[in-house]
């Protein structure tokens, strides 16, 4: 008689091998687009980093202008404040 | 005396004292002289608005006043207004904001600079009750398409009376939005339209006022300003209908509608690269022709693919199962020279339509082809591109703007929620050139104009190609609606060599020399080092204004 145990085990085999690969499969899917979410997150993330670095450079040379301009705003602090000086002493006058 | 030049346009309801006396005051306070003041109460009920008119009346024989009746709402009082003026131009200005005392007179300067300027608008900023300025809003020049998807040019306008009196003067329909009626009806029969880039125009926040209390202020005005859209599009043949933003009430969206479908042809240039995509390794150009067969409602479309000479078989065979009876191939045997491509592309195809694409595209929006042949129908419009994403969803490229002479993508990596100063990434708007990575143009100027420059095979042909549109009075529209992946510069390196920008300074300077739809108090879509204080002192803060009484 033939032997038909070994075939139909195999077959089982093979069955049991395909639902494990598909699975596998799925699996890889499923972190993949955990990666792409994690990667769109990260973007977002990035992506605000790089605007808040933006003004960040806007700011900091504002701050070196300022520095720069400081004597020349302060001698036209002092003028302004002489002027209204002068101003409200002609006005108490 | 003369007939004045101008003729400031005030409708009055309810205005408080304070409020109102410095608006008198800031017109009174004027550079330049030639100017009238209609102001037209609308039966305030508040009865020391009759005391307050009086007051002004007789402190300038420039100032006159009429009271209607009854109630009409802003639209009667402002035509009643219109009708008492006698200025060439008017100027609009609200019960409760100020001008700024040059404004009449940088107005003034411009009208003498162009002729020809029927709608003239200034840049503005916020003013408190206590008279504290904050928010300046520096615009750009004249944008059609941004004045679509949101009122920007608001304050201050200046119109030529008798346009305003052609068009019918303003419209009841859109009561609340009836100015941004009125600078669409003046603009679509306009000369020419000048923007003055100085902040002239202050518009106070107040809770009753669009400036301080939003949507909650005026809803009806965000409707009506969408019925306003929607009535411009029907009179200039735009196939659109107008939605309003689900976030923001001042931004207006264009969805199309098509009432046919011109042949569009879509030529991508390839070398058949693979790359990874979303941790995939993928042939870019499947990749792409993919997202279009599977995702496009538009039917009427071809897709011609340039393939380098020598392209894997496997990849042909592929687009041809992908794309079917939809694909023409095309082989170039030449070195890299992405103009060349196109132009071998383009001359293949036989769409009413020409869509550059790369083939590190995605598509994800079904009606993409509908929005680009939507602008790209419009008169006057050389060339469309739109919002494309990087992959992790940061922006790629929103327009292209110049600095220094030299094309550049800005907001290029910023996230992709960012809305940019003034809403400008989520309004449509013009621009001076848009990326060939997607660009929709009619077929009749790519070949008017000869293609892409051969002698810029790899950078700037883009560019080269929308400045001659912009040469040849075509404008270059950005749609933010337009949403794209652009799996940015995987086939060749994105680095632009020295000889390519010195090729296209010497071409296109002094042309590229200052980019109209980037105001010059403005850096990067950032004010200025100097803006700040060159807006300060504008404001002349050492100036004293009428307080209180004026007599």
């Amino acid at each position: 008689m033939p032997d038909r145990t070994k075939p139909a085990s195999e077959a089982v085999e093979h069955s049991e091998l395909q639902r494990e690969l598909e699975r596998q499969q799925e699996e890889i899917t499923r972190l993949r687009n955990l990666l792409v979410t994690r990667d769109a997150e990260l973007g977002e993330a990035r992506g605000r980093l790089t605007e808040m670095e933006s003004y960040m450079g806007l700011l900091s040379r504002v701050a070196t202008r300022l520095q720069e301009f400081a004597p020349a705003l302060a001698r036209l602090a002092g003028k302004a404040l002489r002027r209204l000086q002068g101003r409200s002493g002609r006005e108490g006058g | 005396m003369a007939e004045p030049r101008f003729s400031v346009i005030t409708p009055v309801y309810d205005t408080p004292a304070d409020v109102f006396w410095a608006m008198i005051g800031s017109v009174l306070a004027q550079t330049y002289g030639d100017w009238e003041l209609c102001l037209v109460d609308d039966c305030s009920p508040s009865p020391h608005v009759a005391e307050l008119l009086a007051q002004a009346e007789a402190a300038d024989p420039r100032i006159r006043v009429a009271r209607r009746a009854e109630n009409g709402g802003i639209v009667a009082a402002s035509n009643d207004a219109l009708a008492m003026a006698r200025g060439e131009f008017l100027a609009m200005l609200d019960h409760d904001d100020e001008l700024h005392p040059d404004a009449l007179a940088h107005v003034h300067e411009a009208l003498v600079a162009e002729p020809e300027a029927d709608y003239v608008y200034t840049d503005e900023d916020k003013i408190d009750r206590a008279g504290h300025h904050s928010g300046p809003f520096f615009k750009p020049d004249w944008s059609p398409e941004r004045m679509r998807t949101q009122m920007y040019s608001c304050h201050l306008s200046v119109f030529r009376r008798s346009l305003v009196e052609e068009v019918g003067g303003f419209d009841a329909e859109f009561e609340g939005s009836q100015d941004w009626d009125m600078v669409l009806k003046v603009t679509e029969r306009a000369r020419a339209v000048v923007h003055v880039p100085r902040v002239l125009y202050h518009w106070r926040m107040l809770e009753t006022s669009a400036a301080g209390g939003g949507e909650a202020a005026k809803p009806w005005a965000f409707e009506a300003g969408k019925r306003a859209i929607q009535a411009h599009c029907e009179r200039t043949g735009v196939q659109a209908r107008c939605e309003r933003d689900e976030h923001d009430p001042g931004v207006y969206h264009l969805v199309p509608e098509l009432r046919s479908e011109p042949l569009v042809s879509i030529v991508i240039p390839t070398a058949g690269q693979r790359r990874e995509v979303r941790y995939e390794d993928v042939v870019l150009v499947e990749h792409c022709v993919r997202s279009i067969v599977e995702r496009s409602s538009y039917e009427h479309y071809e897709i011609v693919v340039v393939v380098d000479a020598g392209t894997d078989v496997e990849v042909l065979d592929a687009l041809r199962e992908i794309a079917g009876a939809r694909l023409k191939i095309e082989v170039f045997d030449r070195p890299f020279n992405f103009s060349e491509k196109i132009n071998l592309g383009a001359a293949a195809s036989s769409g009413e339509h020409l869509l550059l694409l790369n083939d590190d595209m995605e598509v994800i929006d079904a009606e993409w082809l509908q929005r680009l042949v939507m602008y790209s129908q419009i008169e006057g419009v050389g060339a469309v591109g739109g919002r494309l994403i990087l992959q992790d969803g940061r922006l790629q490229h929103v327009g292209v703007r110049l600095q220094n002479g030299l094309p550049g993508h800005h907001y290029h990596g910023f996230s992709g929620e960012f809305r940019g100063y003034g809403n400008s990434v989520r309004v449509a708007g013009n621009y001076m050139a848009v990326t060939g990575a997607c660009l929709m143009t009619p077929r009749a100027l790519f070949e008017q104009l000869g293609g892409l420059p051969a002698d810029l095979p790899v950078n700037y042909n883009d560019v080269d190609y929308c400045l001659r549109l912009r040469k040849a009075g075509q404008r270059v529209v950005y749609d933010p609606d337009l949403v794209l992946f652009h799996f940015e510069s995987s086939s060749r390196s994105s680095a632009v060599s020295k000889w390519e920008k010195e090729l296209f300074l010497k071409r296109w300077l002094p042309f590229t020399a200052v980019d109209p739809y980037a105001n010059p108090n403005m850096r990067h879509d950032m004010p200025r080092l100097s803006a700040p204080f060159k807006w300060a002192i504008r404001r002349r803060p050492w100036r004293r204004r009428p307080k209180g009484q004026l007599v």
